[in-house]
C-alpha cells in the first residue's frame, strides 16, 4: 500500500516542473520554463530569474560606465542546445556623475532551448550557472546554480506560474519594425541616429534613449538629445573618447516612452545599422547637408544681409535713415562716406557679438543656429508664439518698438559719427526678428564653419546690410530710383505678416510632435487665442496716447495672458497610459493587478471633460500609483472594431465607459458614472483591497 | 549700451572657455595637489622626470579585491617602485561612502592589504578623480618622465571579479610601463576600464 502511494507521488511529481530558487546574499536566482513540458525536437523558451531585494541592481549585456553583465554558462544533457540569452531592455541607473544600464527589481533573461529529437527519456534536467553583480552603494558579486526539471509532454502548455512575467519581459525585448527607417551618420564627437515614421509607428515618442551594445561606443553619462523637423526625428548621442575611430556598425537597442508602434506596447526598438555618412569637421553636426564653397557661402551672406533691409521691420525706415545720413553730412561737413563707415562699424559690432553669443553656445556644447533647442518643446512654443506675434504686429494689431525707437532715436539723433554708429547698432537688432526664416541657411552654414571662418561670414553678411547705405548715401541722386514711402509700405509690411504665421505654423506642428500628449493640439488652439487676446489688449491699451495707469495695466493683462498660453500649452498630465486591448486586460488581471479602463473618444466632449477634471487630478494619479493599477485607454476616436466590440461586451455602443477590474480575476469589473468627479474615482480606487 | 555689448562680448567669450574633464593619451597629464595617508601634500608635478602611475582605488570593491588578495597589484607596486616608478594609490569615495577612511585608516589598512604604492592620496572632495575622468576602481593611468600620459584604462583585458582570471590575462599597466621605462612607444593607449563605479560626493 505505502509503496503504492509512493509510486503515485513519483508520478504526480514528474509529471510537474520542478525547480527550486537559489538565493545568493540580495538576489534570488530561479531557472524557469515558459511551458509545463517540452515535445523532443521542439525549441522551447526558459529564463533565467533574477530577483534583487529593493534598491539592488544587475547588469545589462553592456553594463555601462561601471559593473560587469550577467552571465550564464549551461550544463546541458547530450544533444540539448542552448541559444544565446535573450535580454529585455535594460533601464538607465545614474550614480552621478556615471551611468550604467542595468535591471532592479526582476529580470528575466530569455533562452531558447533546442531539445534533440531523439530524446527517449521522460523529462530533462537542465543545469545553469548564473552568475553576477549586484549593486546598490556597494558592489558584491553573486552566482548561483539553478536547476530545471521538464518533463516531456505531448502538448505543452504555458505555465500560468510565469506567464505575465514571460509576456512582461517579452513586450521589453528589442524589435525590429518596418514602422520606422533608420539612418546613422557619424562624426569625430557624436553619432546621429535620424528616424523617419512610417505606418503604424506612433504619432509622438519621447524620453528616447539608445543603449548600445558595445561598451566602448558612446559616452554613457551624457544626455542624447532627441529633435525633431516636423517629419524626422534625430537623436544625436555623444561618444565615448574610447570609440574607435570611424565606426562602421552600430548596433544596440532604441527605448522611447511609450510606445515606438500605434496602438501596441513597443517600447523598444533593435537597431543594427552600417553606417550611412561619415561626416567631417568641415560639414558639421546637423547642418542641412549644406556642401557650399567658402565662396559661395561668404556672397550669400552678403546678399542675406542686403535682404535684411528689405524686411518689414527695416525697409519702412531705410529711406529716412539714408535721408538722415545725408543731412548728417550736410551738417556736420563730414563726408557723407565717413558717415557711411560710422554706420558700417556699428551694423558689423551688431552682427560680431551676435556671432560671438552663438559660436560660445556652440563651443559650449549645444547644437546652434536655428535648430538650436529643438529638441526643447517650450523652446519650440516660445518660437511658435514668437512668430505668432510678429505676425499679429505685421498686420497692425500692436505696435512694439517706439519705445525702442525713442530710446535708440535719442541715441541716433546725436550728432555726428556718433549717431550714425548707433543707427548701425539699431539696424540690425530691428532686422534680427525677421531676419530668421530667410537667412536659415546662410547662418546654418556659417555656424557649421570653424570659429574664424564663421566670423568672416558674419562679417559679410553685416557688409551686405550696410551696402545699400553706403552706397546711396555717397550718391543720394539714386534715392530718386527707391520707390518713395507711401501707403504701399503698410500693406507691404501686411502682406509679411503671412510668412510669419507660415513660420508660425511650422513651429507649432514640431512642438505638437515633441508635446506627444494627446490633447496638445486643442490646448495649442486655445493657446493661440490667448496670444491674440494678448496682441489685442496690448495694442489697444498700452498706446502711447492712453494714460500711464491705463498702460501699465495693459502691459500687466498682456503678461498675464501670455503666460497662462504658455503654462497651458506645455502642460502634460502625468497620467501613465497604455494602449488598451483584449489581451492586455488578460495579462494584467491573471498577474492580478488592478486595471482601469478609460473607453474614450477625442469628439466625446464629456470624456476629455472626465479626463481633465477627474483622471488628471493630482490626487488620482497619486493613488492610481499607490494601489497599483495600470490605466488603459481605448481610444474610439476612428470608431474602430476592436473598441466597439470591448463596448458591446458591456452592452454599450457609446463613449465615455469607465471599468475598473480589481486584482481578483474572477470578479467582473466595476463600472464607474459617466460623469467622474475625482471624489469619486478615489472613492472607487479606495474600494480595492 | 556700449557697456552692455561689451559685457555680453566678455560673457561670451568666457563660455567658449569650457572645462573639459576628459584627459587625453598622448596629452600634458593635468597637475593636482593631494595630501596623502600621512599628512604629506603631493603636486604631480614634484615627480617630473619619473614615470607615475595612478590607481584608483576602493578596497570594498570586489574587482580590486580581486588584484589585492592573491598580491597582483602590491606585486606590481614594489616591482616597478623598485625601478624608479612613482605609483600613487588614488582614493575618491566621498566621506560616508564606501571606500573612504582617515589618513591614520588608510595607513592600518594599506599595511594589511599588503600594498606597495609610493603614497596613498585622498581625494574626498572628487576633484581630482573627475579631472582625470575615473570612473571605476580600479582605473589606471601611466604617465611618462616627461608628464605625458600614455595609457589610461582597465588593469588588464579580463573583466571579472575572478583571481583565477589574472594569470591569463594581458596586464595592460605592466606592458605601458615595461615600455616606458625601455624608452619605445605605449602600444596600447587606451583601453575601457572596468570595477565597481568612484563613489563620488552627490
Amino acid at each position: 500500500m505505502i509503496r503504492r502511494i509512493f509510486i503515485l507521488l513519483a508520478v504526480l511529481f514528474t509529471l510537474t516542473a520542478r525547480a527550486e530558487p537559489v538565493r545568493d546574499k540580495y538576489v534570488t536566482a530561479e531557472l524557469i520554463a515558459e511551458h509545463t513540458g517540452f515535445q523532443p525536437g521542439q525549441p522551447f523558451w526558459v529564463a533565467v530569474k533574477l530577483t534583487m531585494d529593493p534598491h539592488w541592481h544587475t547588469y545589462w549585456r553592456n553594463a555601462g560606465d561601471s559593473g560587469l553583465g550577467t552571465t550564464v554558462d549551461w550544463e546541458l544533457p547530450e544533444g540539448f542546445q542552448a541559444g544565446p540569452v535573450v535580454w529585455p531592455h535594460p533601464e538607465r541607473i545614474p550614480s552621478d556623475p556615471l551611468v550604467s544600464y542595468g535591471y532592479e527589481n526582476e529580470v528575466l533573461l530569455l533562452t531558447e532551448i533546442t531539445p534533440p529529437p531523439g530524446w527517449s527519456g521522460d523529462q530533462v534536467t537542465l543545469k545553469a550557472k548564473a552568475a553576477w553583480l549586484m549593486c546598490n552603494d556597494v558592489c558584491i558579486p553573486g552566482h548561483a546554480t539553478i536547476a530545471l526539471e521538464l518533463p516531456v509532454t505531448a502538448a505543452p502548455i504555458a505555465d500560468e506560474r510565469w506567464a505575465a512575467a514571460f509576456a512582461a519581459t517579452r513586450q521589453a525585448l528589442p524589435v525590429t519594425s518596418d514602422a520606422w527607417s533608420l539612418a546613422t551618420r557619424v562624426s569625430p564627437e557624436f553619432i546621429e541616429l535620424s528616424l523617419t515614421p512610417r505606418d503604424g509607428a506612433a504619432r509622438a515618442v519621447s524620453e528616447v534613449y539608445f543603449f548600445p551594445y558595445r561598451d566602448d561606443l558612446i559616452d554613457h553619462a551624457a544626455a542624447q538629445e532627441w529633435s525633431t523637423n516636423g517629419s524626422a526625428f534625430a537623436l544625436r548621442i555623444k561618444r565615448s573618447t574610447l570609440s574607435p575611430g570611424t565606426p562602421e556598425q552600430i548596433n544596440g537597442v532604441l527605448v522611447s516612452s511609450p510606445s515606438w508602434l500605434a496602438g501596441k506596447s513597443v517600447p523598444a526598438l533593435a537597431v543594427e545599422t552600417t553606417v550611412s555618412t561619415v561626416a567631417t569637421p568641415a560639414n558639421g553636426p546637423v547642418a542641412g547637408g549644406s556642401s557650399l564653397t567658402l565662396l559661395t557661402g561668404l556672397l550669400l551672406m552678403f546678399v542675406g544681409g542686403m535682404i535684411l533691409n528689405l524686411m518689414p521691420c527695416v525697409f519702412p525706415v531705410l529711406s529716412l535713415k539714408i535721408v538722415n545720413l545725408v543731412e548728417q553730412s550736410r551738417e556736420t561737413h563730414e563726408s557723407a562716406l565717413k558717415h557711411a563707415g560710422a554706420f558700417t562699424g556699428g551694423v558689423l559690432l551688431s552682427m560680431w557679438v551676435l556671432a560671438a553669443v552663438l559660436l560660445a553656445l556652440r563651443g559650449s556644447g549645444s547644437t546652434v543656429g536655428w535648430a538650436f533647442q529643438m529638441s526643447s518643446p517650450a523652446f519650440v512654443l516660445g518660437l511658435t508664439f514668437l512668430f505668432l506675434l510678429i505676425g499679429l504686429n505685421m498686420f497692425g494689431v500692436f505696435e512694439i518698438g517706439i519705445g525702442l525707437t525713442r530710446a535708440g532715436g535719442g541715441l541716433q539723433e546725436k550728432k555726428g559719427l556718433t549717431g550714425s554708429f548707433f543707427s548701425g547698432l539699431l539696424t540690425t537688432v530691428a532686422g534680427a526678428p525677421c531676419a530668421g526664416p530667410f537667412l536659415g541657411t546662410a547662418i546654418g552654414f556659417a555656424l557649421a564653419q570653424p570659429a574664424g571662418l564663421a566670423l568672416l561670414a558674419f562679417t559679410a553678411m553685416g557688409l551686405g546690410t550696410a551696402a545699400p547705405y553706403a552706397l546711396l548715401s555717397t550718391r543720394p541722386q539714386l534715392l530718386k530710383a527707391l520707390p518713395r514711402p507711401g501707403a504701399w509700405m503698410e500693406t507691404m509690411k501686411q502682406f509679411m505678416a503671412f510668412p510669419m504665421l507660415v513660420t508660425a505654423g511650422w513651429f507649432a506642428s514640431i512642438f505638437v510632435k515633441l508635446h506627444g500628449g494627446d490633447d496638445v493640439t486643442f490646448r495649442l488652439l486655445t493657446a493661440f487665442v490667448l496670444v491674440g487676446a494678448s496682441a489685442w489688449v496690448f495694442g489697444k491699451w498700452t498706446a502711447l496716447h492712453r494714460a500711464a495707469g491705463v498702460r501699465w495695466a495693459g502691459r500687466i493683462v498682456t503678461v498675464l495672458l501670455l503666460a497662462v498660453a504658455v503654462r497651458y500649452a506645455l502642460h502634460k498630465s502625468d497620467l501613465r497610459v497604455e494602449p488598451w486591448s483584449k489581451a492586455r486586460v488578460e495579462q494584467l488581471r491573471q498577474a492580478g493587478q488592478p486595471v482601469l479602463v478609460d473607453f474614450t473618444a477625442e469628439w466625446c466632449a464629456i470624456c476629455q471633460v472626465n479626463k481633465r477634471v477627474a483622471l488628471e487630478h493630482r490626487d488620482v494619479i497619486a493613488k492610481l500609483k499607490e494601489k497599483g493599477v495600470t490605466v488603459l485607454m481605448a481610444d474610439w476616436t476612428d470608431q474602430n472594431a476592436d473598441v466597439a466590440a470591448g463596448l458591446a461586451e458591456f452592452g454599450r455602443a457609446a463613449v465615455p465607459l469607465y471599468l475598473l477590474y480589481g486584482r481578483d480575476a474572477s470578479q467582473p469589473p466595476e463600472i464607474l458614472p459617466q460623469a467622474l468627479t475625482p471624489g469619486l474615482v478615489l472613492e472607487a480606487l479606495d474600494r480595492l483591497q | 549700451m556700449i557697456k552692455k555689448t561689451v559685457l555680453t562680448l566678455v560673457a561670451a567669450l568666457s563660455m567658449a572657455v569650457a572645462v573639459r574633464a576628459e584627459v587625453v593619451t598622448g596629452q600634458p597629464a593635468p597637475e593636482f595637489e593631494l595630501k596623502d595617508s600621512t599628512g604629506t601634500s603631493h603636486k604631480l608635478s614634484d615627480f617630473k622626470g619619473k614615470p607615475v602611475v595612478l590607481e584608483w582605488v576602493n578596497h570594498g570593491c570586489p574587482f580590486v579585491v580581486k588584484h589585492y588578495s592573491k598580491g597582483n597589484l602590491p606585486g606590481l607596486q614594489k616591482e616597478y617602485t623598485g625601478q624608479g616608478v612613482v605609483w600613487l594609490s588614488i582614493c575618491s569615495s566621498a566621506e560616508g561612502k564606501q571606500g573612504y577612511y582617515t589618513g591614520e585608516e588608510w595607513q592600518k589598512l594599506n599595511a594589511e592589504k599588503g600594498g606597495q604604492a609610493t603614497a596613498i592620496l585622498l581625494d574626498p572632495e572628487g576633484t581630482v578623480g573627475k579631472l582625470y575622468g575615473a570612473k571605476t576602481t580600479p582605473h589606471m593611468f601611466v604617465i611618462n618622465a616627461e608628464g605625458t600620459l600614455v595609457y589610461q584604462g582597465a588593469i588588464d583585458d579580463k573583466p571579472s571579479t575572478d583571481s583565477d582570471d589574472i594569470p591569463g590575462a594581458k596586464n595592460y599597466v605592466k606592458a605601458a610601463l615595461d615600455e616606458v621605462l625601455a624608452g619605445k612607444p605605449v602600444t596600447t593607449g587606451q583601453t575601457k576600464p572596468y570595477g565597481c563605479g568612484v563613489k563620488y560626493a552627490p
